[in-house]
């Protein structure tokens, strides 16, 4: 019942917005920030461009919501939408700085505190540098599946692939990261 | 179970998708390859799990209905830009008309005289270009229609 009670929930909520409603528009920006500002964070190595793309993520949301036909669920439809602007601004900009490079902001490690059970900065780097040898999809998936709120389900709806084919290159993903680990 | 089997499972069951049989259970207890590589696999899950989930700064709502204001806003200059213009050319054309009506008959002459000078020029350009025009048209259309798709297959991806 809660589930059905989110989605008319959330029915009404689109409606507002569509209405014209920016109160509505502010509600649902605060339902989905986070997983937005987690998603963009993790698949942008510029921490400087984190803040612009999750903003341009929900004008995009915005200007699109008169086509949303909710046949999907919303953040299934926004977490597409944080896709296109990714791969836009990787696009737009030149080849990402070398790993020893990166986090040129100073931001990197602004959420450790937070991080009790990893606490091993070094491990912790060394995982972030063999996530961004991924390919960019098993990149995203990564992602996108350690934010809470992205399902099996939710992945494999918003890619337009099979459930199974999204465990497959999660697992493949997962393989390559320990091997990268390892080495 | 081989050790082949064994390895294939060990992100399923690190990642607490599979249900481990006893068939399984026991080739990991016995395995030290695999028990080790079980719990690389788990160590892994665990950072994984524990990568810091960034928060949207305080502000980012506000900057957000900020932005969409600041769009809408240059949406409706645009709109006022556009029904300025329209409102120029419609004062130039009435006043044209005025001064039109006033001098009929230069009108009349300049209007013949410039029918002429085109209808001399497109008659030749026409002649010129009759046998290809009905290829200029088609492919005219085939490019437009691909513009189109190309558009609205653009307008939807980014969207």
């Amino acid at each position: 019942m809660p589930a059905e009670h989110d989605e008319h929930d959330e029915r009404a909520l689109i409606e507002r917005c569509r209405a014209g409603d920016d109160t509505a528009f502010g509600e649902l920006v605060d339902r989905h920030k986070n997983l937005v500002y987690g998603l963009v964070y993790r698949m942008v190595s510029d921490r400087s461009r984190v803040d612009d793309l999750a903003q341009d993520v929900f004008l995009k949301v915005h200007r699109g919501l008169p086509y949303f036909r909710g046949e999907a669920r919303l953040s299934t439809w926004i977490y597409r939408i944080v896709q296109n602007v990714c791969a836009a601004a990787r696009s737009r900009r030149k080849p990402d700085l070398s790993l020893d490079q990166e986090g040129g902001t100073g931001r990197r490690y602004d959420h450790g505190a937070a991080d009790g059970s990893f606490g091993d900065l070094e491990l912790r780097d060394r995982l972030e540098k063999a996530i961004a040898q991924l390919p960019e999809p098993q990149r995203l998936l990564i992602a996108a599946h350690y934010l809470d709120g992205v399902q099996y389900e939710a992945l494999a709806e918003s890619m337009n692939i099979p459930l199974g084919t999204v465990k497959t290159h999660l697992y493949r993903a997962k393989r390559r990261l320990r091997e990268l680990l390892d080495t | 179970m081989t050790c082949t089997d064994a390895l294939h499972l060990v992100e399923a069951i690190a990642a607490g998708d599979l249900e481990v049989d006893d068939n399984v259970r026991t080739h990991f207890e016995t395995c030290p390859r695999c028990a080790s590589t079980l719990a690389s696999a788990r160590r892994l899950e665990a950072a994984l799990q524990a990568r810091p989930k960034p928060q949207a700064p305080a502000r980012f709502t506000q900057t957000v209905l900020g932005r969409i204001g600041h769009e809408r806003w240059r949406s409706e200059e645009r709109v006022d830009r556009v029904f300025n213009v329209a409102i120029v050319v419609a004062v130039l054309l009435v006043l044209g008309s005025i001064v039109a009506m006033t001098n009929v008959g230069a009108v009349l002459g300049g209007a013949r005289s410039l029918w002429g000078l085109v209808a001399a020029v497109g008659g030749q350009a026409l002649e010129a270009a009759a046998p290809v025009l009905l290829t200029y048209i088609a492919a005219a259309g085939l490019l437009m229609s691909a513009l189109g798709m190309w558009w609205w297959a653009d307008r939807r991806l980014s969207l």
